[in-house]
């Protein structure tokens, strides 16, 4: 008992606690075992009980009269109105953006592609270095007629060295030298009557 | 002889106010409804007893599920009292913020309220018409604010006197203490007139 009188300020607050079955079973033991030996909180009870019951039953008959059950479907309705209208507001939205766990390509497209990238690189680096291996020689004498000998000897010579491409070229054999002068001398159509010469 | 007859008996579940807000927190518009009329009676007496005409606690009531609304997503169904409480508080708490904005104090929202009544009593905002109730009204319009709130919501939400003082934010010894002087204060008051 005396933990319930220091949990409530004073017999007042305990006893209404009591009367409202607020109290917990053996706090409950403790009030009626109190109630059955003390005639003073007995009589104080009793008053506790006619306010309470006093206060109740005036708000009672007030309700009776209350109007306000006629409003009430009305209310409802616009209260329900504006209910739904959150609803509309919150609904939840559909994600954005779903981002997928698995990788886009293969696993190893990802190294590959680096290594690549890389190569790539060190091949655009190298071949911008001078002497690098697309560097041709200046001196070369590059024939239009597209002698396969030459174009053997630029093949099979050092790509480095320009004196070999000079030296694959052969010179010139007697009817060639024939042909070339009589086509420095001839006019526009005469090239016919030199083949056909050539040929005979 | 005859075969007795097979009743099927179906138990009638009702949803708890916990469940209903997890309805309309999931878009279901009944459950929104079913809410509000479950709460409308208690509700709108509470807001009218605190003080209000019928106009005003109607401009309450609609106030405070517009919180209740707002604030939805931060109910904690574990709480003491559960979305009855809740309520309850966020209605006392518009009712506050409803006088407190008026700027009317206490002497003076009384006072129009006499004057009202006195110059137009069918059209005001107090229908109950004998002349105990009137003096109850009386009675009940003269209580300190914190002390009505209390024996209020006491009566109207059945919520237990832990819970109210939850709900208010007060001591449970507090609570009780305003209870048991506005039990005896409206004794008196109705008595004495």
């Amino acid at each position: 008992m005396a933990n319930l009188m220091q949990q409530f300020d004073n017999n007042e607050n305990l006893l209404l606690m009591y009367l409202a079955d607020e109290l917990e079973p053996l706090e409950r033991a403790h009030v009626e075992q109190l109630l059955s030996t003390n005639a003073e909180l007995r009589l104080e009870l009793e008053r506790v009980r006619q306010a309470l019951e006093s206060a109740l039953s005036a708000l009672d008959g007030l309700d009776e009269a209350d109007p306000s059950h006629l409003r009430q479907e009305a209310a409802v309705r616009q209260v329900g109105r504006m209910i739904r209208q959150w609803q509309v507001l919150h609904q939840p939205t559909e994600q954005p953006m779903i981002r997928r766990k698995g990788l886009a390509y293969p696993w190893w497209s990802y190294p590959t592609a680096a290594a690549a990238a890389v190569l790539l690189a060190f091949l655009v680096w190298w071949g911008n270095q001078s002497g690098g291996p697309i560097n041709l020689p200046n001196n070369v004498a590059y024939n239009q007629t597209s002698n396969p000998t030459l174009v053997m000897g630029m093949m099979g010579g050092s790509l480095f060295d320009p004196t070999d491409h000079a030296e694959v070229v052969e010179p010139l054999n007697d009817a060639e030298n024939q042909l070339a002068a009589l086509y420095a001398s001839s006019e526009p159509g005469a090239n016919v009557w030199m083949v056909d010469s050539i040929n005979q | 002889m005859p075969a007795p007859a097979v009743t099927e008996s179906k138990q009638l579940v009702v949803p708890s106010d916990e469940e209903l807000v997890r309805a309309v927190r999931d878009g279901d518009g009944r459950a929104g409804d079913l809410l509000v009329r479950r709460h409308y009676q208690p509700l709108m007496r509470y807001l009218r007893r605190l003080g209000g005409s019928e106009h005003q606690a109607e401009e309450l009531h609609q106030q405070t599920w517009v919180s209740v609304l707002d604030y939805l997503d931060r109910f904690d169904p574990t709480a003491a009292g559960g979305f009855k409480a809740w309520l309850f508080r966020i209605a006392t708490n518009k009712a506050n913020d409803h006088w407190r904005s008026q700027g009317r104090d206490k002497a003076a929202k009384n006072g129009l309220r006499l004057v009202t009544e006195q110059e137009a009593p069918q059209a005001g905002s107090r229908m109950e018409g004998s002349e105990q109730q009137q003096k109850l009204l009386r009675a009940i319009d003269a209580l300190p604010d914190n002390q009505k709130q209390v024996l209020l919501m006491r009566y109207y939400s059945g919520l237990k006197f832990v819970e109210i003082a939850k709900s208010l934010g007060c001591p449970l010894n507090t609570a009780l203490g305003r209870m048991h002087k506005a039990m005896l204060k409206l004794k008196q008051l109705m008595e004495s007139e």
